[in-house]
């Protein structure tokens, strides 16, 4: 049941793929893919290509996605190891929720980061306190990390 | 030195004794064998030994070898290069025809387990055949659609009135009976008065007086197959009375129609969400007075029920958006099963069982009875399925 949903998602993925992001399957497994998400213009991340490895679960759509960041990002709600901080992941997981909207939801945590939730805390507090120096780290990381011209 | 310690078949043919015929012993089965042995003295000359061997052993031979064990760099190679060089290595009698013997034996051997099993033993007797035969001349071979080769199995094709082709298919038992049995709700009673045997002409005219009586109902059915969306059976045929047609919005009414009495309302089931479905059922149950009973079923539903069934192929141009996939698993048919649950708020159509699934993942939900009664995972209103005994 799984992987006729995950192939139906995939289909309607590659028919109408959602801006800015990309998804697949790694190779012949199915339930692995990797996705990339676009920096966000006009935020520390723009310029950035950010890659992500998502795991499905056998009982998916019933349990959520495990989706982490395989490339570093300076942002509260993510953390040194790649995982996110994001409710539909969690507790607010539905099937109705698919790839292409999880992968929005996390483009729009990047436009906007949730500092009263974070990962790490210090880079939230930097984000609250010292934006200029949040902006400044961040895009030092992207250029570093996520650089296309690597 | 004789051969007869290895072959006790084989006689000699020459004073020298150097040829043999007769019969070798493989695996308790005679083979007929011939063989004239010609050992050269001197060292480096191959012997020019001759065998001749049954013409089912000789064809063995000239088979590839099948995957043995005893030579497996020469995986391409003959059964009888094997035997060539095997034999060449012989300097006596009694090694050769154990060699021959040991060589044969392997191959038969090899040949048997890769043999496909063949049911050709237990054909029946003459009259068995020769009585289908004359039964299938006396309805004409023009009606035989199709017939298996020991003609255990016959399919016989009729035309109703309206044309419309019926295949009865008829078993042979080992006696000469035969059952039958064709893609409708009702099937022929094959009596006959004192114990008469029933050829299959008789199958045909009961068959026929079958299809006479049910010209109501295959028209009925027929119409609704080609004008209606039936969602289920995937593949109707005359033989199914109950047909679910979908009405759009995700919802479908589910109908069983009486083949003695195709034209009178038939037992209805509504399925969709409440907003949709109610006003149909009303509309069915107070509008009883304008069924006319000499009007098409399909017709009689449209008017009572005041709607009109959309058509299968305006529907699957937008297959997307019209679609009746379960909005969990995203397929149709789940273990033969089609969504039967909809949201009474936002029309998601679901599979019971996934319904079900989910909400018992979620802590939010509460099981009371049979019922587990949650949140609808698009809308988030208030949704219920019943649990089933898995």
């Amino acid at each position: 049941m799984a992987a006729k949903r995950i192939q139906k998602e995939l289909k309607d993925l590659q028919k109408d793929p959602p801006a800015n992001c990309s998804a697949g399957p790694n190779s012949d497994d199915l339930f692995h893919w990797s996705a990339t998400i676009m920096g966000p213009a006009d935020t520390p991340y723009a310029g950035g290509l950010f890659f992500l490895d998502i795991h499905f679960p056998t009982d998916y759509p019933f349990k959520p996605p495990k989706i982490q960041f395989r490339t570093r990002v300076y942002h509260p709600n993510i953390n040194n190891n790649g995982g996110i901080c994001l409710d539909i992941l969690k507790d607010q997981w539905s099937p109705a929720l698919t790839i292409s909207k999880v992968l929005l939801s996390i483009c729009s945590l990047l436009n906007e980061p949730n500092p009263d939730d974070p990962l790490m805390p210090e880079i939230a507090r930097d984000f609250k306190i010292n934006r200029a120096k949040f902006n400044n780290t961040a895009k030092e990381w992207t250029t570093k990390y996520a650089s296309l011209d690597k | 030195m004789s051969s007869s310690d290895f072959l006790p078949l084989c006689v000699p043919r020459n004073k020298e004794l150097t040829r043999f015929h007769g019969y070798i012993t493989l695996w308790n089965q005679q083979y007929a064998c011939e063989v004239d042995f010609n050992f050269q003295e001197k060292d480096g000359d191959k012997p020019t030994t001759k065998i001749r061997l049954d013409p089912e052993l000789q064809r063995l031979l000239s088979t590839k070898q099948i995957q043995h064990q005893y030579n497996s760099t020469n995986q391409q190679s003959t059964y009888q290069d094997l035997l060539v060089q095997r034999l060449s290595q012989c300097k006596n009698y009694n090694s050769f025809f154990s060699e021959l013997k040991d060589v044969l034996e392997k191959i038969l051997k090899v040949q048997h387990t890769h043999k496909q099993p063949t049911v050709q033993d237990d054909l029946a007797s003459t009259e068995y055949y020769k009585q289908i035969m004359s039964d299938l001349d006396e309805i004409g071979w023009d009606k035989v659609s199709d017939l298996n080769t020991d003609l255990s199995s016959i399919s016989v094709s009729i035309k109703d009135i309206a044309g419309r082709e019926h295949i009865i298919k008829v078993d042979v038992s080992k006696n000469n009976e035969y059952t039958c049995t064709a893609q409708l709700p009702i099937q022929a009673e094959l009596k006959t008065k004192n114990n008469e045997r029933i050829t299959l002409k008789k199958i045909k005219i009961e068959y026929e007086h079958v299809l006479h009586s049910l010209q109501d109902f295959l028209s009925t059915v027929e119409d609704l197959d080609q004008n209606t969306w039936v969602l289920d059976p995937e593949n109707p045929t005359f033989a199914h009375c109950m047909r679910r047609i979908g009405i759009g919005n995700h919802s479908s009414i589910q109908i069983e129609i009486d083949p003695k009495q195709p034209k009178a309302p038939p037992e209805v089931r509504f399925l969709g969400a409440d907003s949709i479905i109610t006003p149909i059922r009303d509309a069915y149950n107070q509008n009883h007075h304008e069924w006319v009973i000499d009007s098409s079923l399909r017709l009689n539903l449209e008017r009572t029920m005041k709607i009109t069934f959309p058509r299968r192929r305006t529907v699957t141009q937008n297959d997307d958006d019209m679609s009746e996939k379960c909005s969990i698993c995203y397929s149709y048919r789940m273990e033969g099963k089609v969504p039967d649950k909809v949201c009474d708020t936002c029309c998601q159509p679901f599979h019971s069982m996934c319904l079900v699934e989910w909400l018992r993942s979620i802590p939010k939900s509460h099981t009371s009875f049979d019922t587990i009664s949650g949140t609808c995972p698009y809308c988030s209103s208030a949704i219920s399925a019943k649990v089933y005994n898995k």
